[in-house]
């Protein structure tokens, strides 16, 4: 038996045998594509659904973003996000607080992360030359898009409304502005051509495109109807609906018949806004060339539109006016030693043009005392699907253009206080401890932030006037509440976690207590505690603004969170840490403040920024109480009448402001974790 | 012994540096700050209050509302007393807590599976979820979903219908590949072990669809022409299927195969000469679900008077059930015969409740019912009431004979034929929808990340240990995964159900009438600030409370069952 | 230096008064009995090795000695200073016994050097040259001068045990308490704590040591204590102690331990 065995497997390798590649599907891109997308049939159909979502999810927030929203909204508003209406007279306190904060967190960076690559350096070199390249390359290549005006002396009906023609338009023009007019042919050719006139438009030449859009719907609806009703797939139900609808649709018009669009000569004339002097005219026929006016200086113009004889409408095709915001504000009080008002500049109307943000203060030109209606922001609506190249000349150049100049300055210190850190520590830093200098200072620049936070934004004293806290809002209030809630609680929720350990059945009570309860209602409602409980308890304290107030919740509400977590952390340190300290002879506080607690903070960093990233989403609810932060200022914003209901623009902006903050921290907290100073630094060399 | 020396004289006398009297010392100190910086406070708030003539008290809870609510049940009218409006804010409170929490835990449950998933894309998405969602405010998600979202609804005469309305047609020879794919399953798969079987199988089934659609599709117009190209296409398939079938299968699987394409074949040809036109039944589809800016309708579901009599054999069905879970397990474990229970018990539940579905049902309905017609009662048969639609809704519960109705909503329209409203339906207010929406996506993140790190946390090595000695997936996943991992899940997920239920109060900032809401209203009319907030406080404790409670029961129940 | 420090401590008492004098000390752990009148007397420069199968109460008493934990009746005086609740007794007194764990309970947050300096700057109030340097001689006293920068998590166990020593030893105390400093150490490194011990005992330092090493005992203690059942059953020394002994347990201990 076991010879024939042995008989059977006698293969001797006399050789060795060769290494040999793995198959194909073992390793590389096409395995990994195998083992994590299509590993079974499930996965595969999952990879194939997960793709057509991201493919929908993409196509729709694009076609959405380039043909649709109005980020004018977000561009127009930018000071309102970020400071909300805060004192013009105090920007460049912002403006100094922010390349401070930027300053620490390059100096931090220096002293607790990896040094910077040679690539990283490269690549910001690279996007900040984007940012200032591509703007001047849109608007050289890509032209703003014009306007459609309509002239003419039949008035046109829709729905209930009946609308004429101006006359006569004021616009903003600056020196050099080249404004042209022509009579729009290929426009009104009819309705179908007419449906497509997407740009800035007066009303009436969008109610002519809706009233053609409108009608041509229509007749597809009646011919959808008429074959529903000739097929066999309708209830009895929908039947009877559907004639009954059939029976409503009055037929429509054909828009360019009806109004003889484009069939008869404009008389164009170009004014001076000021003096109404006229500067060029012209008359403008069917099929004719283009009128084209240079304009001699900054200013308001009129563009004056008749049709002198017959009865009908033209549609313009114009370019050079664009539409125009009105602003109009109380420009800060300087206030002298003592409060008192030194000059009071009073009433600010402003007239901004949205393309290239120009901001005239000239009134308004008038007519015999009637003001002239000039292409205001709401009337001159972008309508319609936009183009790639309308999108890039109106939103996406202008974007880069205003962030450019903040984002190289905000660079430029965060690289100031990296180089800051490196100095230090080549100078200063034992060789033991190589960064030493640079952790020491960055730890004191980051404690005093906050105080310079405060100190800037608020003011002190006559060098920095103090500014009025219900004026702070937006990112800058979202801001200092959260500062002013982590820094307030922290004391009082170490004090808080100390004293619900403690061995006093009392205090151990009271601080559980405290804990139990602010944990177990809702956030919203100790704001309204603090906005209608706080001024209650002494008068002098209903004189306390709102965001005080706020705070003072904030404080309140996080403190015992905090507490939680510290409680945590103080339990998680062995008991033999106390004992060792009591066996040196420490006291019972020098125990806490050089033993324990420092050890349970830097186990809790973690939790810590996890709970402050909550607090930062929490501010948003001093909104429901009537601050105007981030959350407030935003739904201020989408009530003005120039940009009513473009929330989605405005919350989207706002939603990837919260997210990249929120996101930056818990960055910073994972990084903090994997580098293992939570970790009881049993690595930290 | 040596005598005790201090160690020096001290102004101090010794019984203030016993620790225990510095303790009770320290601890009176406290109480007695403690207790002046309240009185103060409360002082303070008196004083003012008395100056206002606004003395906290409960008895202005009894003073009439005199303000409407958007979500309120039928008896709530404006004329009830605060109390009661609370009591109405409380129910809309626990109606989005307690849905709220089930589907958060659904949903959050299914993502944090996703974020454990091999495909990295589906892994990816999820992770975009998850993050999105936890780093923005709440708040601002509920304005998206209430202000974006639900006022991007259409108008109600538009409103969006699910199924969509219409006469759905039902083919037979839909029926046909049915039929096909059954009866290979049946005669095929015993045979087929091998791998060249398997195709002929496949190649099979998938020819005789191909064949059976060219001809019906392509060929109605040119029946009974021989030499048309759709024809030869729908005969070269079927031979095809003819050879490959003969030459891949051998023996007795030559002449079933033979059968089946044959059969093909021969529908092909059926289609083809139009003996089986595009015949089929038509079946009318009424929409189940209308969405509109107006709110959402759903299917009524109303429990009749035969309800309670159908409940109970429910409820025995289910109690046999458990008795036999209980007893077949039992015998199984003692004797080591395996008993399908689980089948036994289902049948039980499925048996009693069918048969109490009939059984309550035979009792038949009166012919005559005694209406209310104009102001008069009089007698009128059933049949004819319910056309007229006179019966009231007591007596539409009274008169059927099933245990619950289920109606879909009724369109309502006005005279010109524009939807203006439904009956019978289920109405959920937009502000509801987008609160729950809100609040269930938002926790859902939270959740998902929950489940993950749970299931993650239990250590590789413990499936290791499972597989070894014999379990199945099944079996590892419930007898050894779950267990460690709800460990880890529950103390977490407790926290992130107390959020939910405190979360609801932001119902406020879209004007859901929640009891935070309603509380608020009250207070700025009444002027109670100090009465209403405590209220409140009171109000979200209790409900923090009784999660906790719950939880913790569910909690150490797993602390037990996993020791 | 040391030496004469501790000299110095010494003189201040007469040579036949003990330093630690416990009379029927008695202790519960809620129910439990975990000390039962205990008396004691240790006279400066006394080496005592306290044996015992676990849980016999010895680590408790001797934590009850630094007030670690309180007992509840009889009489402890240390340094002629007696443990009661009075708060400045327990600081005096602490001051004067440094302790060593069988965890080592180095702070891990902080440095070698911080570890041994924290206590005489914060407790002893001497100004951080002084505490570094006595920390840096300490440290060459154990033999590990060149970890001073280093982190504990950082060291072996020996090395963190050495360093547990150097930092009671910075409080100058004229007691040191060893609660199983070698239990939680790998074999290897057993020695070198040992060694240092030894040499702490040679240079004339009181010494109350729990532990299990019977070598140690033998060789440097001067009186070796066992305990069972929270009371002293047997005492004397290690030449009586290991081949004298007459109590069964002690026998029993003995012949299972040795």
């Amino acid at each position: 038996m076991a010879a024939s065995n042995q008989s059977k497997h006698n293969i001797v390798y006399f050789e060795e045998p060769p290494t040999k590649a793995p198959p194909l599907l073992a390793v590389g891109p096409l395995a990994w594509i195998r083992d994590n997308l299509f590993s079974s049939w499930l996965d595969a159909i999952l990879t194939f659904l997960g793709i057509a979502f991201i493919i929908a999810i993409i196509t729709t927030f694009l076609q959405w973003s380039i043909g649709d929203a109005n980020w004018f909204a977000v561009l127009f508003n930018m000071r309102q996000f970020m400071v909300g209406r805060l004192e013009v007279l105090a920007e460049w306190r912002v403006a100094v607080l922010v390349l401070i904060v930027a300053f620490a967190s390059g100096l931090a960076w220096a002293a607790w992360s990896a040094r910077i690559s040679r690539m990283v350096i490269v690549a910001t070199a690279v996007i900040i030359a984007l940012i200032f390249v591509i703007p001047p390359i849109i608007s050289a290549v890509v032209p703003l898009p014009g306007a459609y005006l309509v002239a003419g002396n039949q008035s046109v009906s829709a729905g209930s409304l009946t609308q004429v023609a101006q006359d006569q338009l004021a616009f903003v023009g600056r020196s050099g502005d080249k404004v042209t007019f022509r009579i729009a042919d290929e426009i009104a050719v009819n309705d179908q051509s007419l449906e497509n006139l997407f740009s800035f438009s007066d009303n009436l030449a969008n109610t002519l495109r809706a009233t053609a859009a409108t009608g041509l719907a229509t007749h597809v609806r009646i011919d959808e109807i008429n074959a529903l009703l000739a097929s066999e797939d309708l209830t009895e139900r929908q039947r009877t609906n559907l004639e009954n609808e059939l029976g409503r649709i009055e037929p429509p018009l054909t828009v360019t018949e009806t109004y003889s669009i484009n069939q008869l000569p404009v008389l164009v004339r170009v004014l001076e806004g000021a003096t109404l002097e006229p500067l060029a005219e012209a008359t403008l026929e069917p099929g004719g060339d283009v009128f084209s006016v240079t304009l001699p200086s900054d200013g308001w113009y009129v563009v004056e539109k008749t049709m002198a004889e017959g009865e009908g409408l033209a549609i313009l095709d114009t370019t050079g006016i664009y539409p125009i915001l009105h602003r109009s504000f109380t420009r800060g009080e300087e206030l002298g030693e003592g409060g008192e008002v030194v000059s009071e500049a009073g009433r600010v109307e402003q007239f901004v043009r949205m393309t290239d943000n120009y901001v005239l203060e000239a009134p308004q030109p008038s007519n015999n005392g009637t003001d002239i209606p000039y292409s205001t922001i709401i009337e001159f609506k972008y309508r319609g699907l936009r183009p790639l190249g309308d999108y890039l000349s109106l939103f996406f150049g202008p974007l880069l253009a205003m962030l450019s100049t903040p984002v190289l300055v905000i660079v430029i210190a965060i690289a100031l206080g990296y180089t800051a850190g490196l100095l230090a520590d080549s100078l200063f830093s034992p060789a033991e401890k190589p960064r030493k200098a640079s952790q020491q200072s960055a730890t004191w620049l980051l404690i005093a932030t906050p105080a310079l936070m405060f100190i800037l934004v608020a003011g002190v004293g006559d060098i920095l006037p103090l500014t009025d806290p219900r004026r702070w809002g937006g990112l800058l209030l979202t801001m200092m509440l959260t500062v002013v809630g982590i820094i307030g609680s922290f004391p009082i929720g170490v004090l808080l976690a100390l004293g619900r350990r403690s061995s006093l059945p009392v205090v151990k009570l009271v601080c559980t207590l405290y804990i139990e309860l602010v944990r177990g209602v809702p956030f919203i409602s100790v704001l309204f505690m603090g906005a209608l409980l706080l001024p209650l308890t002494n008068p002098a304290l209903s004189e306390v603004p709102g965001a005080y107030r706020a705070m003072i919740a904030t404080i309140i509400f996080s403190a015992a969170y905090l507490a939680e977590n510290v409680r945590g952390g103080l339990q998680s340190i062995p008991p033999g840490q106390e004992e060792a300290a009591k066996a040196i002879g420490l006291n019972g506080l020098q125990t806490i403040m050089f033993i324990t607690l420092p050890q349970a903070l830097r186990a809790v960093i973690p939790a810590l920024v996890g709970m402050f990233i909550g607090l930062f989403k929490d501010t948003s609810l001093v909104a429901i109480v009537g601050l105007i932060d981030l959350t407030g200022i935003t739904n201020a914003v989408v009530a003005q009448t120039e940009f009513l209901g473009d929330r989605r623009e405005a919350f989207l902006f706002i939603s990837i402001i919260y997210f990249v903050f929120s996101y930056v921290m818990s960055y910073v907290s994972r990084r903090i974790e994997a580098s293992g100073a939570g970790a009881a630094m049993a690595k930290r060399i | 012994m040596s005598a005790i020396s201090q160690p020096s004289r001290s102004i101090i006398p010794a019984f203030l540096r016993d620790s225990r009297v510095l303790q009770v010392i320290g601890q009176i100190i406290f109480l007695i700050l403690l207790v002046l910086a309240l009185s103060q406070l409360v002082a303070g708030v008196n004083e003012q209050l008395q100056a206002k003539n606004l003395t906290p008290n409960f008895s202005f809870l009894n003073n009439p509302a005199g303000f409407d609510i958007g979500e309120k049940p039928d008896w709530y009218t404006r004329d009830n007393t605060y109390l009661e409006a609370f009591i109405v804010g409380v129910t809309n409170t626990l109606r989005v807590v307690s849905v709220g929490l089930v589907a958060t835990t659904l949903l959050g449950i299914l993502f944090g599976i996703f974020l454990l998933s091999n495909n990295w894309l589906l892994r990816t998405i999820s992770r975009a979820y998850v993050e999105i969602l936890r780093n923005t405010p709440l708040l601002v998600q509920l304005f998206a979903w209430y202000f974006i979202v639900m006022f991007s609804l259409p108008q109600i005469r538009d409103a969006i219908a699910f199924p969509q309305e219409g006469r759905a047609f039902i083919a037979v020879r839909l029926l046909l590949y049915v039929v096909v794919y059954f009866a290979m399953r049946r005669y095929v798969r015993p045979f087929s072990v091998d791998a060249p079987r398997r195709i002929a199988l496949t190649y099979g089934t998938i020819t005789t669809i191909v064949a059976a659609e060219l001809a019906f599709h392509f060929l109605p117009e040119s029946y009974g022409d021989l030499t048309n190209v759709s024809f030869l296409a729908y005969a070269a398939v079927s031979i095809v299927g003819f050879v490959v079938a003969w030459f891949y299968l051998h023996g007795n699987l030559r002449w079933p195969i033979l059968g089946v394409v044959g059969g093909q074949f021969l529908a092909g040809l059926l289609f083809y000469f139009g003996v089986l036109p595009n015949s089929g039944f038509r079946l009318d589809v009424y929409p189940a679900i209308y969405i509109s800016i107006r709110g959402f309708a759903f299917p009524e579901i109303l429990p009749t008077n035969r309800f309670v009599a159908w409940a109970v054999f429910v409820t025995v069905g289910l109690v046999l059930a458990g008795i036999m879970w209980g007893y077949f397990g039992r015998i199984t474990e003692t004797t080591g015969r395996v008993i399908p229970r689980g089948r036994y018990a289902l049948l039980a539940i499925i048996g009693f409740t069918v048969a109490g579905w009939l059984l309550v049902g035979i009792e038949p309905l009166p012919t005559q019912v005694p209406v209310d017609q104009d102001g008069t009662i009089v007698l009128m048969p059933l049949e004819e009431a319910r056309t007229q639609d006179l019966l009231s809704a007591e007596d539409v519960r009274l008169y059927s004979t099933q245990p619950i109705l289920l109606t879909l909503p009724q369109e309502r329209r006005n005279r010109g034929g524009v939807l203006t409203g439904f009956n019978n339906a289920t109405q959920i207010s937009p502000e509801y929808m987008a609160l729950l929406l809100g609040l269930v996506i938002y926790t859902s993140a939270f959740i998902a990340e929950i489940v993950r790190a749970g299931i993650q946390a239990v250590p590789r090595g413990q499936i290791e240990a499972a597989r070894s000695i014999g379990l199945s997936t099944a079996q590892t996943l419930n007898m050894i995964v779950l267990p460690q991992a709800l460990r880890v899940i529950i103390p977490p997920l407790t926290n992130q159900y107390l959020n939910l239920a405190k979360n609801s109060s932001l119902a406020l900032a879209i004007a859901f009438a929640d009891m935070f809401q309603i509380m608020t209203t009250t207070m700025n009319q009444s002027g109670q600030s100090v009465t209403g907030i405590t209220i409140i406080m009171i109000g979200y404790l209790t409900m923090s409370l009784v999660i906790s409670l719950v939880m913790n029961l569910v909690n150490s129940r797993f602390q037990l069952v996993t020791r | 230096m040391s030496e004469s420090l501790v000299e110095q401590g010494a003189v201040t008492q007469m040579a036949d008064e003990p330093i630690i004098f416990c009379q029927n000390v008695n202790k519960w752990f809620g129910e439990f009995h975990v000390l039962r009148d205990v008396s004691l007397e240790v006279m400066p420069k006394e080496v005592v090795v306290i044996l015992g199968p676990s849980g016999s109460g010895k680590s408790t008493f001797i934590r009850c000695i630094n007030r670690l934990e309180e007992h509840q009746e009889g009489q402890i005086i240390v340094d002629g200073m007696e443990l009661t609740h009075d708060v400045r007794n327990i600081a005096a007194i602490r001051r004067e016994i440094g302790m060593v764990f069988q965890q080592f309970n180095l702070f891990p947050h902080k440095t070698v050097l911080e570890n041994i300096t924290l206590g005489p700057m914060k407790v002893r109030h001497w100004p951080r040259d002084r505490a570094e340097a006595k920390a840096q001689e300490l440290l060459n006293r154990v033999g590990i001068p060149e970890q001073a920068a280093k982190y504990p998590g950082q060291l072996s166990g020996g090395q963190q045990q050495r360093v547990a020593i150097a930092r009671a030893l910075a409080m100058e105390p004229k007691i040191m308490l060893f609660d199983e400093p070698t239990s939680a150490l790998d074999p290897e490194m057993i020695k070198e704590v040992l060694d240092v011990m030894k040499e702490l005992a040679r240079s004339g330092m009181t010494m109350l040591v729990v532990t299990h090493e019977m070598g140690f005992a033998r060789e440097v203690a001067d009186r070796v204590i066992f305990f069972d059942h929270g009371r002293i059953v047997e005492q004397g020394t290690p030449d009586y102690f290991f081949e004298e002994a007459q109590h069964e347990r002690t026998k029993l201990f003995l012949s299972q331990i040795l």
